[in-house]
């Protein structure tokens, strides 16, 4: 999530080239990224770049929402719409569901929407409770991140924590706490939205490492690699959280080609952009590689059931270099 | 159990193994047991985990008897989750109409993509038929392929219950998104006029806009020949397409239309083609098809 003056002063460019010729080989997994807000022209470039698979977590739509329907339209495009808008482009869609800390704010919505949370949890492709955790680090965001730990525990599912933008140090602290308290395996939990002040406590502590490359706002890639070479690749993961602001949903992929210009060996990209996420929310038991590791039949011309009709309503390429548009 | 419901059941054993049977028929017994809402929906949603997702195999002995116990389902492309699923809901107990239908639309309601195929796959199974076509419409209107297919493709409860206007929008529909029409089944017993009034129009939309235009489009027209949709076969007759003509000939030597019938004359040179290619319908969509 981002949006805030500092993008408008910020807002002038430093243009490496995209090289992303080096990683053509690679395959990558984005364990956190927002379709919903995304178009088909990303999905394309995703394709393109080596993205296989990615999990959407659940999170605040930019406003709020004023009802229980909202949300589960909501869960429900997680499951059903998107899933199928990503597997047009060759892309295995999977998702984390659970309230976001913004929204719990939202008692008496809050109350409905976890009598809901059953309901989709133990849906297929479900490979966490997610993105749950503080953001203003209140009393209400307390108790529902509680409760949905509590949750996680009972359905034996990974737990994709947000960590606050503001006070992130502190916050992080206290939802790691929180997590123990609760007798949570730290293997489980997922800490996210990282940086070079948390890395080392949620390290020491067990704690799945995620990092956010998103400009002006979270994490860049530079600092990235600065972060690969001092703590390596265990238990770390790169994601784009690429949404409705200003991100970049080749974030993953970009990053890798960074890390191998600066001399990051292969096995330790490999592991940051892909191994480490389904090692991670595997433990769901929802995440077989096999459906994305081998390339899937996105050739347009492939034939399925001796013609050519692309399945399941596969997307076939447009010519984005004409102006003209048939 | 229905015999249909007990081929199912054969050809779940055929791709299970054992323990995976076991759970399927222990959940089965338990939801038929007692009314317990939340039991059906966690084992509905745990099929996939439990059993496989394989596609399945199946004999084709079993394949024609299940044709002919259902006319026009076809599930040899299934893989054992949606068989399974298929199966499990075929074995809800329907006595309490109100509960009954209550408790699938709230399958409905909550479910994800593939149960979403699973669900309208079933169709076929649920008891009191006709209560179920507001939910097939709702699902003709989704745009998510694999539910589409899932209606469209080798399932008979379309043709057997939709009313007509319904019918219509699916079978359009299904031109619309370049399904395969050749896997719609019924089209020969829902053929109507109605269709085949608004097929001439999206004919000749097609044709405006230099599109190709699948043959079945005109075969669904044979039958219902208008001065309007000869004027249509002409236009195609001496179009570039040379399916397009070829269809056209197709429709002009079946129908009893006489100006139809007149064009046929007017242009001998494609008919005689026609009669050295030993053309049919469906060899001729799957060329379509292959050119898409």
């Amino acid at each position: 999530m981002c949006c805030n003056d500092e993008i408008r002063k910020n807002f002038t460019y430093q243009n490496l080239d995209i090289d992303l010729s080096l990683v053509k080989d690679l395959k990558f997994f984005d364990p956190h990224i927002h379709m919903v807000s995304r178009t088909t022209d990303d999905y394309q470039a995703m394709a393109d770049a080596g993205i296989v698979a990615i999990i959407e977590p659940a999170f605040w739509l930019g406003q709020p929402r004023t009802g229980l329907d909202s949300f589960r339209d909501y869960y429900s495009s997680l499951i059903g719409w998107e899933r199928f808008r990503a597997s047009q482009f060759g892309i295995k869609h999977y998702c984390t569901i659970g309230l976001n800390s913004r929204e719990a704010n939202n008692e008496p919505l809050a109350e409905q929407v976890m009598e809901l949370l059953p309901r989709v949890i133990y849906k297929e492709g479900v490979v966490g409770i997610g993105e749950i955790g503080f953001d203003d680090q209140t009393k209400a965001e307390e108790k529902y991140y509680r409760l949905q730990l509590e949750l996680a525990k009972t359905a034996s599912l990974p737990v994709q924590v947000h960590t606050p933008h503001r006070d992130k140090k502190q916050g992080t602290t206290k939802s790691m706490k929180i997590a123990l308290e609760h007798g949570l395996d730290p293997g489980m939990v997922i800490i996210d939205h990282n940086n070079e002040e948390t890395v080392k406590e949620v390290l020491d502590l067990g704690f799945w490492a995620a990092f956010t490359i998103y400009p002006f706002t979270k994490m860049g890639n530079e600092r990235m690699v600065e972060i690969v070479k001092k703590y390596g690749s265990e238990r770390i993961m790169i994601n784009s959280a690429a949404d409705w602001g200003i991100s970049d949903p080749l974030a993953v992929p970009k990053t890798a080609a960074l890390m191998i210009l600066k001399g990051i060996s292969l096995p330790d990209v490999e592991k940051v952009t892909y191994r480490n996420a389904i090692s991670a929310f595997g433990q769901s038991g929802m995440i077989n590689e096999a459906d994305f590791s081998t390339p899937a039949e996105i050739d347009q011309s492939a034939s399925y059931q001796k013609n050519t009709i692309l399945r399941g309503g596969q997307q076939p390429r447009i010519d984005k270099s004409s102006i003209v548009i048939s | 159990m229905t015999a249909a419901e007990n081929l199912l059941l054969r050809v779940i054993q055929l791709n299970t193994s054992d323990l995976q049977q076991s759970w399927l028929l222990k959940k089965s017994e338990e939801i038929g047991d007692n009314d317990n809402q939340a039991l059906l929906y966690q084992a509905f949603g745990q099929i996939p985990s439990k059993t496989n997702k394989a596609v399945i195999k199946i004999s084709e002995l079993d394949e024609a008897l299940l044709d002919m116990l259902i006319p026009g389902l076809k599930i040899n492309h299934w893989q054992t989750d949606r068989l399974c699923r298929v199966w499990f809901l075929s074995q809800l107990k329907s006595d309490n109409k109100e509960a009954y239908l209550s408790s699938i639309k709230d399958l409905f309601f909550y479910a994800e993509l593939n149960e979403l195929v699973s669900l309208y796959s079933a169709l076929i199974f649920f008891e009191y038929p006709y209560e179920w076509v507001s939910q097939a419409v709702e699902g003709i209107r989704s745009n998510m392929g694999d539910v589409l297919e899932a209606i469209i493709y080798d399932n008979p409860y379309p043709a057997n219950y939709l009313d007509i206007d319904a019918w219509n929008q699916l079978v359009c529909k299904t031109f619309f998104t370049n399904k395969n029409i050749m896997r719609l089944w019924g089209l020969g017993k829902r053929a109507n006029r109605a269709l085949s009034v608004i097929l001439i129009d999206y004919a000749n939309e097609r044709l405006s806009a230099k599109r190709s235009i699948n043959p079945y489009v005109l075969r669904l027209v044979a039958a219902f020949m208008t001065a309007k949709a000869c004027t249509l076969m002409e236009k195609l007759l001496n179009g570039e397409s040379n399916i397009e003509a070829t269809a056209a000939v197709l429709v002009c030597m079946q129908t009893n239309y006489l100006p139809a019938k007149r064009l046929l004359l007017k242009y001998p040179a494609v008919k005689e083609k026609l009669a050295v290619d030993n053309l049919t319908w469906n060899n001729l969509t799957k060329q379509y098809y292959v050119l898409q």
